[in-house]
């Protein structure tokens, strides 16, 4: 079943894909927040955020905060999903940042710029801090119709939104 | 060479123990990696401890350096990189009183499969003329059997005390190809809390059928039950198993068979693979 479904969505990718180029990419504007946190010591924490298809293949990574290689292992499903393959994440990578809100806009393409087809997508949102907590979440994400999306908050990020802008 | 009761505290009364009943009354053996997943463009180092001990993961009986007196020992523990070579660099590892310690270099990008070095060890058990029970450490012809001995058998071990550790992203891990060992489809470094693993068990490089392991979560001192999970490998070898709990887990099995190779009435096989379990 499991095999039937992922040549279904072969198919589908692959004829999606022949339309590729006529397409307007689809464009995310994702509103993260990072809760200012009463704790001591306070390091600020590692982020990542990435796209994976529903079957959990990395497709894209959208942000990636983080100073040194040495520690993109502690974003483990990061790490595992993304960081480890060959892919060059240095136009998607910036420093840590202070408790905030911040707009990470995604202009629809993947690290080698093509554009990314409209369906159904993991977001996955990875956040820890040294000596602190770890928290990820994964939301579906349908990248064929305008929508906003709210992602719960837990310890280490705030209620976050994503707003999906179809074209 | 005679048993001495004293020496015998160490590996030999272990795998005597081992040889004389199932996995789950025998001695655990095991690594604990201090990594099993490094990133970053420098060499990095991993450190091995490895013990004798049943209580998960915590030390009790180190194994003494093959030289006596020595400090330490640099043909304990040896590794596989990701080309499938033992790595170059020696692995020293320190005699600890109740572990070894040494320091693996990791200078390759993948996994590396590190163990204890495999040497089958023969065992001979007889009965004297008396009737008592007795063993020696060697073949039949032994010359510490005594004259007049019956029921003389003779067995041969082998251990396989292992983990893997990944640098820079994972490879396929080299096989031991000798013993117990496990291998994919999952990734031994790709163990995450709530999804299923799948493993096929080997002998000998071989799929082991019909095998029944048990999969024991660490920090057995700090709770009451062992808990540990009993699972059986399938026609052709295969088993898996969801992960409950993040931590290290100890996967451990045994085989014995009779066996036709001169000299020797049977072999067992024994397992000891440490796996790392990230939560979700």
């Amino acid at each position: 079943m499991l095999k039937l479904n992922t040549l279904i969505a072969a198919v589908v990718l692959f004829t999606a894909a022949l339309f590729q180029h006529q397409a307007h990419a689809t464009e995310l504007e994702i509103e993260l927040t990072l809760p200012d946190l009463d704790v001591q010591p306070y390091h600020r924490p590692y982020v990542a955020v990435w796209l994976e298809t529903p079957e959990r293949k990395h497709v894209t990574t959208v942000a990636l905060w983080v100073e040194k290689a040495e520690w993109f292992k502690d974003l483990r499903q990061w790490w595992r999903k993304a960081g480890k393959s060959d892919a060059n994440f240095d136009g998607v990578t910036g420093a840590t940042k202070r408790p905030g809100t911040y707009t990470i806009n995604w202009d629809g393409t993947d690290l080698a710029g093509k554009a990314v087809t409209a369906g159904t997508y993991l977001l996955n949102l990875e956040v820890v801090r040294e000596e602190g907590g770890r928290d990820y979440t994964r939301v579906e994400l349908d990248l064929s119709k305008d929508g906003k999306i709210t992602i719960d908050g837990t310890k280490e990020f705030s209620q976050s939104f994503v707003t999906i802008k179809a074209k | 060479m005679k048993i001495n009761l004293l020496k015998s505290a160490f590996i030999g009364a272990l795998t005597f123990t081992a040889l004389a009943s199932s996995y789950a009354n025998a001695h655990a053996r095991w690594l604990v990696p201090s990594h099993t997943s490094l990133s970053g463009d420098k060499a990095h180092y991993v450190m091995i401890d490895a013990s004798i001990s049943n209580e998960i993961f915590a030390p009790d009986k180190a194994y003494r350096p093959e030289q006596k007196g020595a400090e330490y020992d640099d043909n304990l523990i040896m590794a596989l990189g990701p080309d499938g070579q033992p790595v170059s660099d020696k692995i020293r590892a320190y005699y600890l009183q109740r572990k070894n310690s040494a320091a693996v270099k990791l200078s390759s990008e993948g996994t590396y499969h590190i163990a204890m070095s495999q040497e089958p060890r023969i065992m001979t058990f007889y009965k004297d003329a008396k009737g008592e029970r007795g063993r020696v450490f060697g073949p039949k012809d032994s010359k510490d059997i005594p004259a007049g001995a019956t029921d003389i058998r003779t067995t041969k071990s082998i251990a396989t005390v292992d983990t893997f550790v990944s640098r820079n992203g994972t490879s396929k891990p080299a096989l031991l190809g000798q013993g117990l060992e496990i291998s994919g489809p999952t990734h031994p470094n790709d163990l995450f809390v709530g999804e299923e693993a799948r493993f096929q068990l080997l002998k000998d490089g071989k799929p082991a059928a019909n095998v029944e392991l048990a999969i024991l979560k660490g920090d057995t001192r700090y709770r009451n039950e062992r808990g540990e999970v009993k699972v059986t490998t399938d026609k052709d070898g295969f088993f898996t198993n969801t992960w409950q709990h993040p931590g290290l887990y100890l996967i451990e099995a045994s085989v014995s068979e009779d066996s036709s190779e001169k000299g020797i009435d049977s072999v067992r096989y024994s397992l000891f693979t440490t796996l790392d379990v990230a939560p979700e």
